[in-house]
């Protein structure tokens, strides 16, 4: 038996964050402190708390978008360990490659590139042939309901919710031990937050420890096992 | 906030090969006019590193001091070749010089007309860069060119025409075609998308981006358009009056700017 399954995979520690707005008088806006959270494989956590209180900046944290004031944040990378507070953006690039994955609640769209393109890259960075990579993104835009006369077109000009479900579909194209995501169903209809449910299950199953926001209390449920209460400042 | 983050000296990961190019306290000044102050960093193979800041920052002075176009007034630039072999830029002969010049690295400029000939046709600046490699077979110079026409997406029968006969988003694939055309490792770009409509921009960032990822190129790019560096760099820089005055993830530095200058630059952005 493997002995290292039930060690944490994402593990942090004193973790703070604030924001000093130089352009705005020299503002400090407190994001949270002093967090303690550990995250195991197959395991959900479901970050709760009112508008305001740090969920998303919590997330962007873990991501290494957001950059911490104190703490750690210690992933266990391969057979390393790379502390995403402190890491080189090599090392952080190398990370975020394959062992964590985000969903953000907006598609950052990318000129011209095709949304069957934007989800097979994830693929083809690695190592996956491209008519391969293609046919695996076909089948998950198919499973959310994205039509596919719109498989060839940038996703500029979809709509919030087709938007969304490309950005699941590159979420989920492959497995990551860590998976983030941020209100995945906020703008999603009954059926198609279903399938993300189901998706989200399924990551689960396969080892991916999730932390997420889940506005949908019915969702929240439905995917996690343990909540994580963040309290306004 | 944090300049001591682009000179930390960080190890190769695991696997990994060593830095292309290490830049150690560089520093020059046009008379006594400072141009750039004590830059250092490690460019690793792969990466795509942007130098962000407004005109008169510095960046292009820091561009042409890291291309050899100049000597710095102190400071070194070492770089690693093909070979393994470590060179410093601005010791080395002119015979390495040249090679290297025409064999390993690329420099994509702003304006298209300073990095082509524009009285020689489309297939004529591109085999000409192959012909300083050491190419003679005309047919397969030719198909070369028209295989390279073919990835800056510019139609094969265009390959007889001279670049002032093209628009200027063409003009600047050619000059990117001229210049990848000889497998460089290392390609500086100065503003390569700064003279261009935004509809053709948004083609050659798409196109810019492909080429670096499918070849694995090293580049620095210098660009004052923080959407550009957004996309293609994977870290950046960013200068005002000469310094750095942060560094690191590109994402990190857009999205959680610690810097006052970095602050206002981020926050200047037009949203569209």
């Amino acid at each position: 038996m493997d002995t290292t399954v039930n060690e944490p995979v994402l593990s942090v520690r004193g973790l703070s964050k604030s924001f000093t707005l130089h352009t705005q008088g020299g503002t400090v806006i407190e994001a949270f402190a002093d967090l303690d959270i550990a995250v195991r494989p197959g395991e959900c956590l479901a970050l709760h708390g009112p508008s305001g209180a740090g969920k998303s900046t919590l997330l962007r944290a873990l991501y290494a978008n957001y950059k911490p004031c104190s703490g750690s944040i210690i992933v266990k990378h391969g057979n390393s360990q790379v502390d995403m507070a402190t890491a080189s953006p090599r090392a952080v690039l190398s990370v975020r490659h394959s062992t964590m994955g985000y969903v953000s609640q907006f598609l950052r769209v990318i000129p011209r590139v095709s949304c069957l393109d934007i989800v097979a890259e994830r693929l083809s960075l690695h190592g996956e042939k491209d008519d391969a990579a293609r046919e695996k993104a076909g089948e998950l835009l198919a499973r959310l309901r994205i039509p596919k006369g719109l498989w060839n077109l940038a996703p500029a000009t979809f709509s919030g919710g087709e938007q969304q479900r490309v950005n699941i579909a590159r979420g989920f194209i492959r497995h990551y031990p860590i998976l983030l995501l941020d209100e995945p169903t906020a703008s999603l209809d009954a059926a198609n937050r279903e399938t993300v449910v189901a998706l989200i299950r399924e990551a689960r199953s396969a080892g991916s420890a999730v932390i997420g926001i889940f506005h949908d209390e019915a969702v929240r449920d439905a995917v996690a096992d343990r909540v994580f209460t963040l309290r306004p400042h | 906030m944090m300049p001591d983050e682009i000179s930390r000296r960080t190890e190769a990961l695991p696997g990994e090969e060593p830095a292309l190019l290490q830049v150690e306290g560089l520093s020059h000044y046009y008379g006594e006019r400072l141009g750039c102050r004590d830059i250092s960093f490690d460019l690793w193979p792969g990466e795509v590193l942007g130098i962000v800041g407004e005109s008169g920052s510095g960046k292009s002075t820091l561009l042409n001091l890291l291309a050899g176009r100049f000597p710095p007034s102190s400071g070194t630039i070492r770089y690693r070749d093909a070979e393994g072999l470590t060179h410093d830029i601005n010791s080395l002969s002119e015979a390495v010089r040249r090679r290297i010049l025409r064999t390993e690295w690329g420099f994509v400029h702003q304006h298209p007309r300073d990095g082509l000939r524009m009285r020689v046709s489309a297939g004529g600046n591109i085999g000409e860069r192959l012909m300083a490699c050491g190419s003679r077979h005309y047919g397969n110079i030719r198909s070369t060119a028209l295989d390279w026409l073919e990835r800056v997406e510019i139609a094969a029968d265009r390959i007889d025409d001279r670049p002032t006969a093209y628009s200027g988003g063409m003009q600047q694939r050619l000059q990117i075609a001229r210049n990848l055309v000889s497998g460089p490792r290392l390609v500086f770009m100065d503003e390569p998308t700064g003279g261009l409509d935004v509809s053709v921009q948004a083609k050659l960032l798409d196109l810019l981006r492909q080429l670096v990822r499918g070849l694995g190129l090293s580049v620095v790019l210098v660009t004052h358009d923080l959407a550009v560096a957004r996309l293609l760099a994977h870290r950046l820089i960013v200068m005002r009056r000469g310094e750095v005055v942060e560094s690191g993830l590109s994402d990190q530095v857009l999205d959680d700017p610690h810097h006052p200058y970095t602050q206002l630059l981020v926050s200047s952005i037009l949203q569209g």
